[in-house]
């Protein structure tokens, strides 16, 4: 059912229309300013505002990467880069809170990396040069701030229910003091208060300044207002002699907006525990041809470097001796292990599977990885966090205080109220502007997202996924390892014989690379090949270096080991005496063998298709095929299906050829395949998407890192690579996709969730600041009210989020 | 016939006020949803030309604008309504004399409290706007559009300065649904300061809604509009029974009446 184009709503009976403007309006009053958008001019393009724009990207001098401790919102991100750039010898700056990242260019001759960081530990920030090696660990709270300023806040509390309040009810105090008995009781309050505010509160307060340096509110700077103007009101009637101090709310503000970040950063912690240690990608020594050690940044261009099997090559190169199947999936992401031979280009990060080569190291000695985690630093730097809705509420919410307090002021003045009484006055509208409730709407809710993702496996390692996810309009997933399981195994076979598989695998045995593995594996899983399957079993069943499982069925055929050779393109040697040929159809047809007809347009097709034939033959002959690739997951396309709910366009990104993909771009809900993107292209693509609205990635190969950054949100699927969950939003710790539906569902309810505690709070403001203004508040009231939201947030917030799977 | 209390006295002398400040807050939602949309193109150029980086981010000049455009709305309605009461005033004392003068007020205040009133239970009952004969006046349909489209024509240069209120005063002759009702109340009411006042007061209540949804929560969902709706509806119902309470009892139907000023029986 359509409404009215303009607001929505339900279109009447004979909704209003005309002929000049496009649709139907349920009122003339939505199609006056419907006529008049279309009216309104385009906007001019300012050009220099286009070159105001690349200020990091321009600016000339070296550039680096710095870990920042102690980012946690827009604000700082503002401060950061306002006070990098005002010192002489630093050029251009950019900060991104979400990673805890700066980027800094700056001039070397004038400044050193220690330098510039020093120069950045300002205010309580603390600046560090970056390294791969490290993850990055959020700063533990200390317990220390809490239970001091627990203690005290409850003796502040203790002496407030029994003195302060049964004044406000009509009871006498429990014990009578004089005049100078109260003077005794303030002071207590006052020094109890000040510890709380001063000492637990000074990260609050921290917080406050820098956003008053930085000229844009945020939540602290809210709270801080509340607490210090509370607490001065307070201090001002203590000495002129007044009962109604409002310690009580200076104390709760400050205990509970720390106690409630205290909790919300225990649970994420515990949630980034959940990622083990997965090992770092880099390389950090390389083996010389003579096979000594030596550290790879000494390492010259020009020299030779010995790579073994199971071993990453560390930096670009050109092979010169030795034939082997490179996986270069975790760089390029293409699927299957690539040759390379003497004279082909090796890429520094790909994983040697079954020979050892020798490369000489390319003119500039980097490694292709290398370049992919500059890329990941510059993007992720580079892009500012989200302004949560907390700060954005704030930046609303501080200006309108002040003004309501300043017109209250004023008002209290003009209608005859003496100076004090109209500070007061201003000051009371001030304490009550920020409820506790409102320092607690967002970290209690937060809270329980991440721990309901936890349950279900992924981490949250950004809290700001709760508000970006549910605004998604394009979902970009990554092929190999994502929607695949990213291991070869056998999907299809076609066999003339038995006994066929028994020959592949007892051959296949003796060699290392991927593809023979797969092979193996299968026959281990069921004896007789088949031609359907479930991938999933055989590949449990078996050890995937392609040792023979125990108890597998069937007479193992005997195979002469002296007399096997490995070739690159397959195995050839004796089973049962017969000279065997397993590999390539090219093998095949080199020893001489004939094939048939469907087994070779069975092996065109595998190729165009994108994968990998295996034939193997003896006694003349082929008699059998298998047909290896890198196999889909199960779930795939239903998680596809519950991606693209709710009008979310779905696009597939590879670094394979379009044939791999086919199958994927055939699915309804897949609107889009880009295919054969090189390891950078992955990041110009989601720039592309991000016109189109909000870009979400799924990924989890080290290639995908910096899209991952690149995009709004970034979910990484766990699979042994530490560089995909460092750049990621979220990670998927089981290597599953099936929970990441899922995770959309949780962030809608996340943020819900934020909404409403956030509505709550204001509530108790649209209440308390119209009575405070009109001097009718009393310090009970107010800690009576403010209790009441709190505990309607805190009690909305342990409600269950999602329906456990 | 009130049990009268101080608290009760108050209410009753500005039960208008309040009421008009009631449907002020639950009409935010239907300001967001109608006039939503060209305030965001506001927005938008007002952030047309900063920092790529951060053009998502709120700051304290944003809000600022905002409130002058709030403000500006809220002074355009006042002076309107200030406008159409002095012109009810003057429609009152011109038929003072008249020996007709009570039954033309009386007729007048029911038929204007009856129109209100069917335009409270429309928006009770629909959830959304009423078509019909008062939105459709088109006189001020095309002084909306001569208006705006000398400001919009320049709307660039307008939304980055203080001038911005301007654009926001324009929006007081935008042919609003929920304006016209309060439009007629003001007409009836016969005074151009109440005139001024109730609709400043409507002015008002709209803006915590615009500001707080406008910049930081952003858009409502239609559910929770269309109840909103329909309680703005209820509040209507009482507006409209005030004018239309009044003119029964010029007419001599006595009905339960609250203190209102300037409606007191001579």
């Amino acid at each position: 059912m359509s409404g009215c184009t303009l607001c929505d709503l339900a279109l009447p009976a004979d909704p209003a229309t005309d002929a000049a403007v496009a649709g139907e309006y349920c009122c003339r009053g939505c199609l006056e300013v419907a006529r008049t958008l279309d009216d309104a001019d385009p906007a001019e393009t300012d050009p220099a505002a286009v070159e105001r724009e690349t200020a990091v990207a321009d600016a000339e001098g070296a550039v680096t990467y710095l870990s920042v401790d102690g980012m946690h919102c827009s604000t700082c991100e503002v401060f950061l880069e306002s006070t990098a750039t005002d010192h002489d010898g630093i050029a251009a700056a950019a900060a991104s809170y979400a990673t805890d990242t700066m980027q800094v260019v700056y001039d070397e001759d004038a400044l050193t990396v220690p330098e510039v960081a020093d120069r950045l530990s300002v205010a309580g920030y603390e600046a560090t040069q970056r390294s791969v090696t490290d993850r990055q660990e959020a700063a533990s709270p200390t317990a220390a701030f809490l239970v001091g300023g627990g203690f005290f806040g409850m003796m502040t509390m203790l002496w407030y229910v029994l003195f302060i309040y049964p004044q406000h009810f009509g009871f006498a105090p429990v014990v009578e003091f004089g005049a100078f008995g109260r003077l005794y009781l303030l002071s207590q309050l006052w020094l109890f208060a000040s510890i709380v505010l001063f000492y637990t509160g000074f990260p609050l307060l921290r917080g406050a300044y820098v956003s008053l340096r930085a000229g844009q509110p945020n939540m602290d700077l809210l709270v801080s207002l509340a607490a210090v103007s509370a607490y001065l009101y307070s201090s001002a009637i203590t000495v002129l002699g007044g009962i109604d101090v409002y310690f009580d709310v200076t104390v709760a503000i400050v205990l509970a907006v720390t106690a409630g970040n205290y909790y919300e950063r225990g649970v994420k912690r515990q949630a980034v525990s959940l990622l083990s240690d997965l090992g770092g990608a880099r390389v950090e020594e390389a083996r010389t041809r003579d096979g000594d050690r030596v550290s790879v940044d000494a390492v010259t261009p020009g020299t030779e470097l010995l790579v073994r099997p199971g071993e990453r090559i560390p930096l670009d190169g050109t092979v010169v001796e030795g034939v082997a199947a490179v996986d270069e999936a975790l760089v390029t992401g293409e699927s299957v292990p690539v040759t390379r031979r003497p004279g082909d280009q090796a890429v520094g990060g790909g994983v040697v599977t079954d020979a050892p080569i020798v490369i000489e190291v390319g003119a500039d000695a980097t490694s292709t990885l290398d370049r992919i985690v500059g890329l990941l630093w510059s993007v992720q730097s580079a892009r500012p966090g989200v302004q949560r809705l907390a700060d954005r509420l704030a930046t609303v919410f501080v200006p309108v205080v002040v003004a309501v307090a300043a017109l209250a002021v004023g008002a209290t003045l003009v209608t005859g109220g003496t100076s004090t009484g109209a500070l007061l006055v201003g000051l009371t509208v001030l304490v009550v502007s920020c409820p506790c409730a409102l320092g607690l709407a967002t970290p209690l809710a937060v809270a329980a997202g991440v721990q309901r993702a936890a349950e279900d496996g992924i981490v949250v390692a950004s809290e700001t996924l709760f508000e970006t996810l549910p605004e998604t309009d394009v979902i970009a997933i990554d092929k190999t390892g994502t929607l695949t399981s990213g291991r070869m195994t056998v999907t299809q076979a076609l066999v003339d014989d038995e006994a066929a598989i028994e020959r592949a695998a007892a051959l296949e045995r003796y060699s290392t690379h991927p593809v023979a593995d797969a092979v193996v594996a299968h026959a281990a899983a069921d004896g007789p090949a088949r031609d359907d399957g479930d991938a999933a079993a055989r590949r449990a069943s078996v050890a995937s270096d392609g040792g023979r499982a125990a108890g597998s069925e069937g007479t193992t055929p005997t195979v002469d080991t002296a007399a096997v050779t490995v070739e690159p393109t397959g195995v050839v040697g004796p089973v049962h005496g017969d000279r065997t040929v397993v590999g390539h159809p090219d093998l095949l047809a080199a020893a001489g063998m004939a094939v048939p007809d469907r087994f070779e347009q069975r092996a065109a097709e595998a190729t165009a298709a994108g994968a990998v034939p295996v034939l193997v033959g003896w006694d003349g002959r082929c008699r059998g095929l298998f047909v290896v690739a890198d196999e889909p997951r199960a779930t795939w396309g239903d998680t596809v299906t519950a991606l693209s709910d709710g009008d979310r366009d779905v696009v597939v990104l590879t670094g394979d050829d379009e044939a791999a993909a086919a199958s994927f771009a055939d699915h309804p809900d897949v609107d889009e395949v880009f295919a054969g993107l090189p390891p950078d292209g992955k990041v110009a693509a989601i720039r592309r998407l991000r016109d189109r609205g909000r870009v979400a990635m799924i990924g989890d190969g080290a290639n995908d890192a910096p899209a991952l950054a690149a995009a709004d949100v970034g979910i990484a699927i766990a699979g042994g690579a530490s560089l995909p969950a460092d750049a990621a939003d979220a990670v998927v710790t089981d290597g599953r996709l099936a929970p990441v539906p899922t995770l959309f569902g949780l962030a809608a309810g996340t943020r819900r969730r934020v909404r409403q505690n956030l509505v709550w709070a204001l509530c108790y403001n649209a209440v308390a600041i119209p009575l405070a203004a009109l001097g009718l508040l009393n310090p009970l009231f107010a800690a009576l009210a403010m209790a009441a939201s709190s505990t309607l947030v805190v009690l909305n917030s342990g409600r269950r989020l999602v329906p456990r799977n | 016939m009130w049990p009268s209390t101080v608290a009760v006295d108050t209410l009753g002398r500005d039960a208008d006020l309040l009421l008009f400040f009631v449907i002020g807050i639950l009409a935010g939602a239907h300001c967001l949803g109608m006039c939503g949309p060209l305030v965001s193109t506001y927005a938008e150029r007002l952030t047309a030309d900063r920092d790529q980086r951060r053009r998502d981010r709120i700051t304290v000049a944003d809000v600022r604008q905002h409130g002058l455009f709030n403000l500006g709305r809220t002074a355009g309605y006042a002076a309107v309504g200030g406008m159409l009461g002095l012109v009810g005033g003057l429609v009152v004392e011109a038929t003072a004399i008249t020996p007709v003068a009570s039954a033309i007020r009386g007729s007048v205040g029911v038929v204007a409290g009856l129109l209100i009133v069917a335009v409270g239970i429309g928006y009770l009952l629909r959830g959304t706007t009423v078509t019909g004969g008062l939105t459709g006046l088109p006189l001020v349909g095309r002084g909306f559009r001569l208006v705006t489209g000398v400001l919009t024509a320049r709307v660039d240069r307008l939304v980055g300065s203080p001038k911005i209120v301007g654009l926001g005063a324009v929006h007081a002759l935008l042919p609003c649904p929920i304006l016209y009702p309060a439009y007629l109340y003001a007409l009836v009411v016969g005074d151009p300061l109440r005139g001024a006042l109730v609709l400043g007061v409507l002015g008002l209540g709209t803006i915590p809604a615009l500001l707080v949804y406008g910049l930081a929560i952003g858009s409502l969902s239609v559910g929770h509009r269309t109840t909103l709706h329909r309680a703005m509806g209820v509040a209507f119902v009482a507006l409209g029974y005030l004018p239309l309470a009044h003119g029964l009892m010029l007419f001599g139907v006595a009905l339960p009446y609250p203190n209102v000023p300037f409606y007191q029986p001579l």
